[in-house]
């Protein structure tokens, strides 16, 4: 199956440079291949790494069970579902899947639908853990900057909402996402939540 | 339909990217996992790992203390624990069941824990996540898990042998 693309960029933290990477409108099986033959893999050298430096276990990667297998086949059988790649280099450097059912909660907005971030990963080594330096920066802006462009598409003006994790809260909170606080049924991760307002200005000109 | 923004735009949006990590979602088990409590009724949907986990606390060993104690390499023990993908050897299984008295048919069982762990590895990793180097005693619900696990793993040898 092959997923229509968009062009977009990241910057290589080594060199400074500015690569060119696609934004693919879905996860096929070499992105899942990807996960499984390349991110595991750096996943478990990055953990490795942690636990020999004595670096608490808060600390480390959050998602390392995440299936994106398991996820992607989920996803083919529920038409509620959109899945998004980001690829540079010849490699997967970011996945994420997408709600189009669940409610919005913010007070103007309550109950009708938006885009719900069901989850968001980047690759392990585009990820910066106790001092390392992350290779590519800017795969989460472009997976954001997609869900409130399929948002729009879809009618929901602009609506997003996601359960952060713990460690990119300030980034959601820069986007001008709005936080709801701890979710007790979320793991106590906090919610946040796009506005209207606030994805005109997220997707605003320069 | 895509947006239509310049380079200049996109270059100043993938900046804005902080330095730590960037995710999103539940980072519970994902639905169709076993939870603790149909782990415990059922005696399986219970990984290698925790298996192994549940053990060694029962034990009152540190992670160290069980990797000599079975004669495994203390790497090796850590990622019994930690790493969901980490495929456990049978020669290490055997280990474990000479040390904590398992019998043959138990073993066989216990190597199917190992399959299943294998084939499964996402499953509850965090149920146990960050308090693998934890040497305290086990909670009434630990305890529970386990002993419904060796309950289990003791039935299918009782039937293999009957």
């Amino acid at each position: 199956m092959t997923f229509e693309t968009a062009p977009r960029f990241l910057r290589d933290l080594e060199t400074g440079d500015v690569v060119p990477a696609d934004l693919v409108y879905g996860i096929g099986l070499p992105h899942v291949m990807d996960w499984h033959t390349a991110w595991q893999p750096a996943l478990g050298a990055i953990k490795a790494a942690l636990h020999e430096q004595g670096v608490p276990k808060p600390e480390w990667p959050q998602t390392g069970h995440w299936n994106w297998a398991a996820k992607v086949a989920e996803a083919q059988d529920i038409i509620g579902f959109r899945m998004f790649s980001v690829t540079a280099a010849g490699m997967t450097q970011a996945l994420m899947r997408v709600d189009l059912t669940k409610p919005a909660r913010m007070e103007d907005a309550s109950g009708r639908p938006l885009v719900y971030v069901d989850y968001l990963e980047v690759a392990p080594w585009n990820q910066s853990f106790a001092g390392t330096r992350k290779k590519y920066r800017g795969a989460g802006p472009i997976l954001l900057t997609a869900a409130v462009e399929l948002s729009i598409d879809e009618g929901f003006k602009g609506r997003v909402g996601l359960h952060s994790l713990p460690q990119s809260e300030s980034f959601y909170e820069k986007q001008g996402m709005i936080d709801f606080g701890p979710d007790a049924k979320v793991q106590n991760l906090r919610y946040y939540e796009m506005t209207s307002d606030g994805a005109q200005a997220l997707l605003a000109q320069e | 339909m895509p947006i239509e923004r310049s380079k200049e735009w996109w270059l100043a949006r993938i900046d804005e990217e902080p330095d730590g990590p960037i995710g999103a979602g539940s980072i519970a088990a994902e639905p169709g996992e076993a939870t603790s409590s149909a782990a415990a009724e059922e005696g399986s949907g219970t990984t290698f790992a925790e298996f192994v986990h549940l053990l060694r606390r029962r034990e009152g060993l540190s992670i160290d203390e069980f990797a000599e104690a079975v004669n495994i390499d203390l790497t090796e023990a850590q990622a019994i624990e930690e790493d969901p993908y980490y495929c456990v050897e049978g020669r290490t299984v055997w280990y474990i069941a000479r040390k904590f008295n398992f019998s043959q048919a138990k073993l066989n069982d216990l190597a199917g824990v190992t399959v299943a762990n294998d084939l499964d590895p996402h499953v509850a990793q965090q149920r146990f996540a960050a308090r693998s180097e934890l040497r305290g005693r086990l909670s009434e619900e630990e305890l529970d898990l386990l002993n419904a696990v060796v309950r289990a793993i003791q039935d299918r040898a009782d039937r293999a042998q009957a």
